[in-house]
């Protein structure tokens, strides 16, 4: 079976199982959640914005943007395919604030509330985390191997990590 | 959609263009005094651009990019980007300080850029923002102050996540004032993005009379 690799962009989810691979390009205080379940074959990641949809009633449509909102749905869809709540992992990373000094300007602490925003949501509904690459001031690629579980993260100015 | 509401849409993205040809236009000449060489501009494009294409818009979310950011506030809010490619970001910092970009070991955290390298970017990045803005300001009526310069060098995608989240606060597309410029040799040197945020963009066209 010849292995496909899916970008997932801003605000999106998509549903993969092996050998497919899926990725976040340039995850800067966007945070890329991964949730799978390896027993199932079976995974899901999503392209988070904002940390909550509480916040913003007037904000469009999709709520795939949105940690909270986002992260409830993937687990919804990945139910949905198969998976067994039990044996859900996730799998976090990004939520850097891309222009130094954090509080440098309104808008450069969105990262950081994106990450607490997807740590308070898994936590919620009873996901384990399995780990997390978060924070920073640098942008990441991330590619998510639904066979594996594991996530490569690559940044411009440090060797490739797997978490 | 009726006839009338394409002209009036039609009116609409033309004042909307001015405004950035406006701006555009006196931060390249700005950039020209500083850099005792001619720069132009393109015909500026204004686009909403829906979030998931914001990337790709910039020429794929992984291209490395020098940026500098102007956040505003005021009569209007929103942000001013320059995004520059990587090699023309050195090329810039050499032609202002008329001496080669160097990025050692020792340079600061800013992809090796020297201090004084990043001095240079955030100076021209502050004098070509404020060009724009005192060119639209005057043109709309409207003020706006910015913020000191914040500069990254990254993955455009990345650069682009922090506009996007404001955006994305209230729709699923940011509205783009693109210009790009170009010095004497024709090479692209790079763009520069007026990125209003929510409502912004109305007062803008309401305070030239158009009401959207």
């Amino acid at each position: 079976m010849t292995q496909n690799r899916y970008s997932v962009d801003i605000a999106m989810m998509k549903l993969a199982r092996p050998p497919d691979q899926l990725m976040c390009l340039g995850l800067g205080s966007c945070v890329g959640v991964a949730v799978y379940d390896l027993t199932a074959g079976l995974g899901g990641l999503i392209h988070v914005l904002l940390p909550s949809i509480e916040e913003f009633h007037q904000a469009g449509n999709s709520r795939t943007k949105f940690a909270d909102s986002g992260i409830t749905d993937l687990l919804q869809a990945l139910l949905g395919a198969g998976a067994v709540k039990t044996r859900l992992r996730a799998k976090i990373a990004g939520g850097a604030a891309m222009f130094a000094a954090e509080n440098a300007f309104p808008g450069n602490t969105v990262g950081k509330r994106n990450v607490q925003s997807c740590l308070d949501t898994l936590s919620r509904l009873g996901v384990d985390l399995a780990a997390q690459d978060t924070g920073g001031t640098k942008g990441r690629t991330i590619i998510f191997d639904v066979a594996t579980g594991k996530m490569t993260v690559r940044m411009i100015d440090r060797s490739e990590k797997i978490i | 959609m009726d006839r009338n509401s394409e002209q009036l849409n039609g009116l609409r993205d033309d004042i909307l263009r001015e405004i950035a040809n406006i701006g555009a236009g006196h931060a390249a000449y700005a950039l020209s005094a500083l850099l005792g060489r001619p720069v132009v501009q393109s015909v500026p494009q204004v686009r909403f651009v829906p979030l998931q294409e914001l990337a790709q818009t910039l020429g794929g979310a992984e291209k490395l990019v020098a940026a500098g950011l102007l956040s505003l506030s005021g009569d209007f809010s929103g942000c001013l980007l320059m995004v520059l490619d990587f090699a023309q970001a050195e090329k810039m910092i050499s032609l202002v300080k008329g001496s080669p970009a160097d990025r050692g070991e020792d340079g600061s955290e800013l992809f090796g850029f020297s201090a004084m390298d990043e001095s240079v970017l955030s100076e021209t990045v502050n004098i070509m923002g404020g060009a724009y803005l005192t060119a639209i300001s005057e043109f709309t009526g409207l003020t706006a102050v910015q913020s000191v310069p914040f500069l990254c060098v990254d993955m455009v995608g990345a650069v682009i996540s922090v506009p996007a989240a404001e955006s994305g606060k209230t729709g699923d597309y940011a509205v783009l004032f693109q210009s790009e410029l170009f010095n004497d040799t024709e090479r692209i040197m790079g763009d520069l993005f007026l990125i209003p945020n929510a409502g912004s963009c109305d007062l803008l066209l309401k305070a030239l009379g158009f009401f959207p």
